[in-house]
């Protein structure tokens, strides 16, 4: 029995001293930095004021949390002048000195920008060693979660570009930008309650306040990009404002109210640049919207450093109308409508603009006056006339050259397209190129390419099929129906070609007569907007499958603008 | 080499036979012995024994324990006899006197019966290196098959479970590895039949291992016997071992009815991966998503389980983070998974018969619950076997084994999608089995599958989700006749059939799993089926002649015919996407997804044997036995013996024994009560080396959907069985009357003709072919020493079994070859083992940039820069200092998986009814790649690590041995190192029961008992994995590699056993 009991007892012996060999592995393993960056913190009494700070504004549970950060710990020194009691301000002081991820002063702080807590994006001056303005004195104290630096000073802390320009008082740009604020409805949030007696829904309104429309196109208050923004002085303002009016009328605008609103919108428009730049560097700048804007010679009157970028308030800059009000250039590609989409062929051509021209499936009959020739192949004399001898030779080209595929078969067949036009006179030309091989090989016979172009103006009516006339002829609010512009080129010929008016036939809207005056090649636009461009066939013939071919790369809208 | 054998051989016969003919000399003189017989207990006389020597004299002891006998040769071999008491031997004619003391029949005598080719002989005439397994009190341990016996006792035998997965079985390597690529498994048979020990078809429920052997129940095991060196009567089979296991049989007329039923508790693990926690876990994920460049620091900060604003409920609905409640726990996802389960077992048998016949039928139901939920095993079975002797010439037998085995089964390895165990290690641990809501309310809902891609284990283990199920149905039989011939002559023949199906039912439902995509398109959901069969007919017929000569010369020889036809056939389709989780049948899947497979097996053996056993005065001991064999798996070029147009090998065999003890000078030393010198020669085979490798096979092939046939293979006709030359010698003694017994054994076995896969040109189409090349040896000893240490009022025994192997790769014509398993190198190199493990030193991480810079070490990117290592880094070896790029050519040997010394110790109590037994098992000197603790602190990802990540190198300055966090590891520093490879040493308290024997004075009630049993309680070992034992598969390549599996489980159970 004695065995058993001695068996019993080496048996527990041998347990009790059983170790685990994970103790030593994690061991091994190096000190697991336990505590967390709040204990951290807390346990240094020369960072006790940044302790306080975090405990009032209830930060503290942040920095016991398992995400990661970087926290600035500005040393006691630091707090002399910061009011402890006022929570608020206090509360955005912390969140400026703890950022997201923990950034090591050897490894990865060198070239990051932090994202701090408080939305602001910081940089890390790595030669310095400055955090946005306070010398880091004591780097890497590492936490389990994060890591802190020590620093002299508090994080420096400046407001963003659009807070800094809503600071400007007693100017027409500020108040101008300020005016585009305005609240609106949250439709997520917003619960509807019911109808009302003509059934529209009723809603318990939740609303967003402070929305500046301005922002959704150029989010000045974002901080974690990097801005410039340049502010006129009142008479600087104006003088832009003359400027550019007569270029954006807006329709049925009797008051000039929307027309000055527009022009005010597009000077503020021009002066934002994207990241943080010294003008007094530079002679020119260009602006989000591509405009350049000359700064040579601005004085700048107030400048204010922001979070993300810089804020100039200058006397003036002359913007140049050629910068501001440019040609327009429309892709061929980029039809918006056709009679029938399925006609409009988008082909891949290295020599066309945006890589691409359009070409529609149809047509052409031709005739042409083609000389006689002998058997060896000379003229023969005419007997009437003592010139050579001719005779009229009708040809039919056609693509795709297949005979069993379908072509457009529409009268006045049109391929649609949009473009913004200020309200300015422009001349019109296009690209209509047709490298089609069998067009041109033939000196007797090549093929020439006439396509109508019609308009309509912007706040007119739109173009339509069918007038009084004919169903299918179209109408035109612009020049009317017997006025349209027409481009004239040559099969095998790459060139731009100037579009100017001819006058048409009533009904089949054919080319009569090419106008003669000076204006029959410009297009004026009375107002700023949409434009509807109609590029038609039909020009000499409607006959069954014969109405025409037609091609484009581009149309180039060319204003025409006084000499500065 | 061959020759100095040879040489060596024929000198130790011609000393046999010399010493036989000075023996001879002295047969003649007939004498008077008397003696005394004693009990070695108490040393009181025993009355009624009989002593004597068959056909010649015997008397029985009277009262006084005396008796006396004449007419006795000098130096013959007194057999001592007496029911309950163990058997011995002794030797007349030395002594006056003999005075013989005898054990209980619970005793492990040198005179005990061990199995051999052709029934059961002495253990003391035997001249192979066997070692038999004591299993009459095994049923106590509770195993579900009989590689436990086998592991606890197996002398020799390097037995590993593959894993705590109940039924899974172990891999056994006997003296070291018999191949590399071939089969590594001995050759078992049962009651003469080959038993098919691997599956035929593999398991689709990836990384599970089925053994077969668990459709035998242990309690109908009568002995199991190891061969580990003279196996060439198995010819071509022989190479890796042998075992042969003889099933329960009646020995006598009496009917005994034997009820046995055991219930148990298997305990939930307590020793887990530690991982990080909640806290830890969500400060390591934002360090590495911050660094992963997949997030800016806002984008980060906005992620739900990252973003801490709590959700409130506004009259519009929701505000804040809907999801933060879902990202708020605190899982012990290893605890959601593993769990304690019960055990149980009822099992019948009932022996008897007449003179005429002889029967043992048992039937038996056991289930054994796994210890990761939804796991089980449960098992029917039934075996008959009966003895008849028709005619006085004609005796018959039939062995009979059906089982129906049912196994739940969860997916294991380094499977991240569906195996639990892996998945509950890398899930978040704020992550909860259950969602909750926007509120923080838990719904009954899973969590599906989580944004890391990752399934929910808790979904993993439920058994109405997951579908993970095997069935396996086996009938295994036999026949025979043994008929009287004369005087000399008998004629043996069996008749055996094995038939195995196989199903198994898959279903993994789109609830809490993640699924792979397919490349045609995503997973939701994937049912899978398999149903594989096996049919094997066998038949052995042979002659034996049997002389005895006035009991000096004793002669049997056999010549017989062994005959063997294998058919398999295994055929399953994996299926995706069914209209819902309730749909699970294959036929539901999409039809584009469906994938289906099968294979057709079949092969033939056959086998000429000769055996000749010849002794002399019982001290001169040789045995010779040669098989010829021809199979449908050699290369009809093959290099062999040339018949009937086939290629046959040849594998003899010699083996010789002395008995010195029985010689007279030794006796009269009285020092030894046995002695026994044994020696062995011989040459066996491997035939596992494919089916059809040695033929051109073709395989189908689908080209836009019209299907054809294409090489499959690049055939080597002159392919050949792998050949193994074992050399043994052993020494077997006992003293002080037994209670002291020694057995040494040293061998070298040579492997040549290895069958080794080479790369084919790209050109072939074909990746690689086989051929013969390369050997390699294992050299080793074993030694088994067993002791009655207490001998009065309480018996103790005690065995300690020690085994030693050492493993050389001697040649291979591509002098070293490195094969990647599981993220792991293994290397093959002339002069070393195989299995090595090949890879980076590595001395810790850099705690500053200026140690870094120091050492000025970095790695060569794919295009061509260089990129230093800096702070946190793993400090590498640099071993070729013709560079500082740490590459391949740095790379070195970093561990052995090879024990230096492995063993059991076996430890039986007795005093008075009660009855301890424990066993110890124990490796020593391994090394194991822990693949899956390297997956968990490799950080590469979003995926949870092991506390010891939470160490990480933070901070310039840091000491530490872990390096920093890094998504996607850049820098490599989890590669394949000297990190993850850790010491396997390991000691095992495997099993431990205490029984009681109930008095009973009923006569109705033969016998009562009841045992505890405590298996796995205890584990020593610095390894850090779950358990120190697994084995992933059979071949060596892969030993040592602990890809996750489910660790043995710790149970204690109840039994009790009843005799009417």
């Amino acid at each position: 029995m004695k065995y058993l009991a001695a068996t019993c007892a080496v048996v527990l012996l041998l347990s009790a001293c059983r170790q685990d060999p994970w103790d030593d592995h994690i061991k091994e393993s190096g000190q697991a930095t336990g505590s967390s960056l709040l204990d951290v913190v807390q346990a240094n009494p020369e960072w006790s004021s940044f302790y306080g700070a975090l405990v009032a504004t209830g930060c503290d549970t942040l920095l016991r949390s398992a995400n990661t950060y970087t926290v600035f710990v500005p040393a006691n020194s630091a707090w002399g002048a910061v009011n402890m009691n006022d929570v608020a301000a206090l509360k955005k002081i912390a969140l400026n000195h703890i950022a997201y991820e923990k950034k090591l002063a050897t490894e990865n702080l060198q070239s990051a920008s932090l994202q701090m807590l408080s939305g602001k994006v910081l940089r890390y001056d790595a030669e310095k060693q400055t955090f946005n303005g306070a010398k880091v004195t004591s780097p890497d104290h590492v936490a389990s979660n994060g890591v802190l630096h020590v620093t002299d000073k508090l994080v420096e802390m400046n407001d963003n570009v659009w807070d800094n320009i809503l600071k400007i008082r007693n100017n027409s740009q500020v108040a101008y930008l300020r005016s585009l604020g305005h609240r609106e409805m949250d439709m997520e949030r917003s619960v509807q309650r019911g109808v009302n007696e003509v059934g529209q829904p009723v809603y318990d309104t939740v609303w967003v306040e402070d929305v500046n429309d301005f922002l959704k196109a150029i989010p000045l208050n974002d901080e974690a990009k990097e801005w410039t923004y340049i502010v006129l002085e009142n008479s600087g303002f104006v003088d832009l404002q003359t400027k550019y009016t007569p270029y954006f009328r807006v329709p049925a605008d009797p008051q000039g109210e929307q027309t000055a609103a527009l022009v005010s919108l597009n000077i503020c428009r021009d002066f934002a640049f994207e990241g943080k730049i010294d003008i007094t560097q530079h002679d020119t700048l260009t602006g989000v919207y591509g405009v350049k804007v000359p700064v040579k010679n601005a004085v700048v009157r107030n400048t204010y450093e922001s979070s993300n970028g810089i804020v100039y308030v200058i006397d003036k800059s002359n913007i140049l109308l050629r910068e501001k009000i440019k040609p327009i250039v429309i892709e061929g590609e980029d039809f918006v409508g056709a009679s029938d989409k399925g006609f409009v062929y988008k082909r891949y051509r290295q020599w066309a603009s945006g890589a691409y021209d359009i070409i529609l499936s149809g047509q052409t009959k031709q005739s042409d006056t083609v000389p006689v020739l002998d058997s060896l192949g000379v003229p023969i004399l005419s007997l009437v006339t003592g010139e050579d001898s001719v005779i009229v030779e009708s040809k039919t080209f056609s693509t795709p050259s297949s005979a069993d595929v379908s072509r457009a078969t529409v009268n006045n067949f049109y391929v649609e397209y949009k473009a913004t036009v200020n309200s300015a006179s422009y001349r019109v030309h296009y690209v209509a190129f047709d490298d089609v091989g069998g067009f041109s090989s033939d000196a007797n016979h090549i093929l020439r390419i006439e396509q109508k172009l019609f308009i309509s103006m912007p706040g007119r009516p739109a173009l339509r099929k069918g007038n009084s006339a004919s169903a299918e002829a179209v109408t035109n609010g612009y020049l009317g129906d017997t006025i349209c512009f027409v481009g004239q080129s040559l099969a095998g010929v790459h060139e731009e070609t100037q579009l100017s008016q001819w006058t048409l036939e009533e009904k089949t809207q054919f080319l009569k007569r090419p106008l003669t005056t000076p204006q029959a090649a410009i297009m004026v636009a009375p107002n700023v907007g949409d434009l509807t461009l109609w590029l038609c066939n039909t020009t000499r013939s409607n006959s069954t499958r014969l109405q025409g071919m037609m091609f484009l790369d581009y149309i180039k809208l060319t204003p025409i603008l006084p000499e500065e | 080499m061959k020759t100095k054998l040879l040489l060596f051989f024929v000198l130790f016969l011609f000393s046999l036979a010399a010493a036989a003919q000075q023996g001879g000399g002295s047969d003649n003189a007939k004498l008077t012995v008397r003696g005394r017989v004693l009990s070695a207990e108490s040393g009181r006389p025993i009355p009624g024994v009989s002593v004597g020597v068959p056909d010649v004299a015997t008397a029985i002891t009277d009262d006084d324990g005396r008796f006396s006998l004449s007419e006795v040769g000098k130096g013959a071999t007194l057999q001592v006899n007496m029911p309950g008491f163990a058997y011995k031997e002794v030797v007349a004619g030395y002594s006056d006197e003999l005075t013989i003391r005898l054990y209980d029949e619970s005793f492990r005598t040198m005179y005990r019966q061990v199995g051999s080719p052709f029934g059961s002989k002495d253990w003391v005439a035997s001249t192979e290196a066997v070692t038999a397994i004591a299993s009459r009190e095994s049923y106590k341990k509770a195993s579900l098959s009989s590689e436990y016996l086998i592991q606890d006792e197996g002398l020799g035998v390097n037995t590993v479970m593959r894993s705590g997965a109940q039924g899974a079985g172990g891999n056994m390597y006997i003296r070291g590895f018999s191949s590399i690529n071939a089969g590594s498994q001995p050759m078992v048979l049962i009651d003469g039949v080959p038993y098919e020990n691997a599956v035929v078809t593999p398991s689709i429920i990836s990384g599970n291992n089925i053994t077969p052997l668990a459709a035998i129940d242990v309690r109908d095991i009568e002995s199991i016997t190891v061969l580990k060196d003279a196996t060439s009567i198995y010819g071509s089979k022989g190479a890796g071992g042998v075992i042969l296991i003889e099933t329960a049989k009646a020995r006598e007329q009496v009917t005994k009815i034997d009820f046995h039923a055991y219930g148990g508790v298997n305990f939930q693990p307590t020793k887990f991966y530690p991982m990080m926690n909640s806290y830890e876990y969500r400060s390591y994920l934002s360090e590495m998503l911050s660094g992963s460049g997949l997030y800016s620091a806002s984008e980060l900060q906005a992620l739900p389980y990252i973003n801490s604003q709590k959700p409130t409920s506004q009259p519009w609905g929701v505000e804040g983070n809907r999801d933060y409640y879902r990202y708020r726990h605190e899982t012990d996802w290893q605890k959601e998974i593993f769990t304690g389960s019960f055990d149980q077992n009822y099992y019948m048998t009932i022996k008897g018969g007449d003179e005429i016949a002889l029967y043992a039928l048992s039937v038996g139901y056991v289930n054994h619950g796994g210890i990761v939920k939804s796991t089980d095993f449960s098992r029917y079975n039934t075996q008959f076997n009966s003895q008849v002797n028709v005619v006085r010439w004609l005796r018959m037998a039939t062995n009979m084994n059906f089982a129906y085995s049912t196994r739940n089964l969860v997916y294991e390895g380094l499977s991240p999608s569906y195996n639990p165990l892996y998945t509950s290690l890398v899930k978040a641990p704020f992550m909860a089995p259950y969602l909750y809501n926007e509120l923080g309310l838990q719904t009954p809902n899973y969590e599906q599958a989580d944004v890391f891609d990752r399934s929910n284990p808790a979904a993993l283990v439920d058994e109405d989700n997951v579908t993970a199920m095997n069935k396996t149905y086996r009938f295994f039989g036999n026949v025979s006749a043994a008929v009287d011939l004369g005087k000399h002559f008998e004629w043996n023949a069996l008749f055996g059939v094995t038939f195995d199906k196989l199903r198994e039912n898959i279903f993994l439902p789109q609830n809490g799993l993640y699924h792979e995509p397919l490349s045609s398109g995503l997973v939701v959901n994937e049912p899978k089926a398999l149903v594989s069969r096996y049919l094997q007919y066998y038949a052995d017929t042979y002659l034996r002649y049997r002389y005895q000569l006035r009991h000096a010369h004793s002669l049997a020889a056999r010549v017989g015919m062994r005959y063997q036809t294998n058919n398999t056939e295994g055929d399953w389709v994996n299926a995706y996407n069914t209209s819902s989780d309730n749909m699970q049948s294959i036929g539901n899947g999409v039809i584009d997804y469906a994938a289906a497979a099968g294979v057709l097996g079949a092969w033939k053996w056959q086998s000429l044997y000769l055996n000749g056993e010849y002794s002399y005065m019982r001290r001169y001991f040789v045995s010779v036995n040669m098989a010829v064999d021809g199979s449908s798996r050699f290369g009809k070029e093959a290099d062999g013996l040339k018949m009937f147009g086939n290629v046959f090998g040849v594998f003899p065999s010699v083996t010789g024994a002395w008995l010195l003890s029985s010689e007279e000078a030794m006796s009269n030393l009285n020092l030894f009560d046995v002695l026994k010198l044994r020696l062995g020669y011989s040459v066996s085979g491997n035939d596992d080396i494919g089916n059809y490798t040695a033929r051109t096979a073709y395989t189908p092939q689908n080209m836009q959907g019209y299907y054809g046939l294409v090489r499959g293979n690049i055939a080597n006709p002159a392919l050949k069985w792998e050949t193994s030359a074992k050399l043994s010698a052993g020494l077997d003694f006992a003293m002080l009357n037994e209670r002291l017994s020694v057995s040494f054994d040293v061998y070298r076995n040579s492997i040549t003709d290895l069958l080794m896969w080479r790369q084919s040109e790209r050109y072939y189409g074909i990746d690689r072919y086989a051929v013969n090349d390369g050997a390699m040896q294992n050299t080793g000893f074993e030694l088994g020493v067993w002791g009655r240490i207490v001998n009065a009022g309480v018996k103790w025994d005690m065995g300690v079994n020690l085994s030693r192997y050492r493993n050389e790769v001697v040649a291979l014509s591509g002098d070293e070859q490195v094969d990647q398993v599981a993220g792991a190198n293994v290397l093959t190199k002339v002069g070393a083992p195989v299995g090595q493990f090949y890879g980076y030193k590595t001395g810790g991480v850099y705690a500053t940039a200026a140690d870094a810079a120091a050492d000025g070490l970095g790695i060569r990117r794919g295009d061509g820069s260089f990129s230093p290592f800096g702070a946190g880094d793993v400090r590498f070896a640099n071993l070729n200092d013709a560079d500082n790029i740490i590459d391949e050519k740095d790379m070195t040997v970093i561990g052995d998986p090879n024990p230096d010394l492995l063993g059991s110790i076996v430890n039986r109590l007795q005093w008075k009814r009660l009855t301890l037994n424990a066993v110890v098992t124990f490796s020593y000197g391994n090394d194991i790649y822990n693949a899956l603790r390297a997956s968990v602190e490799s950080m590469t990802g979003a995926e949870n690590q092991t506390a010891a990540i939470a160490g990480r190198w933070s901070h310039e300055g840091h000491e530490t041995s872990t390096p920093k966090a890094m998504w996607g590891d850049p820098m490599g520093n989890a590669r394949f190192s000297d990190r993850w490879i850790e010491d396997g040493s390991y000691v095992r308290l495997k099993s431990v029961s205490i029984s009681y024997d109930i008095p009973m004075r009923t006569s109705f009630i033969k016998g009562l008992q009841i045992y505890v049993t405590g298996n796995n309680l205890l584990t020593f070992t610095s390894y850090m994995g779950y358990d120190p034992e697994f084995s992933a598969a059979q071949s060596p390549l892969y030993y040592g590699i602990d890809m996750g599996f489910t660790p043995q489980p710790r149970a204690v159970l109840v039994g009790v056993k009843l005799g009417l």
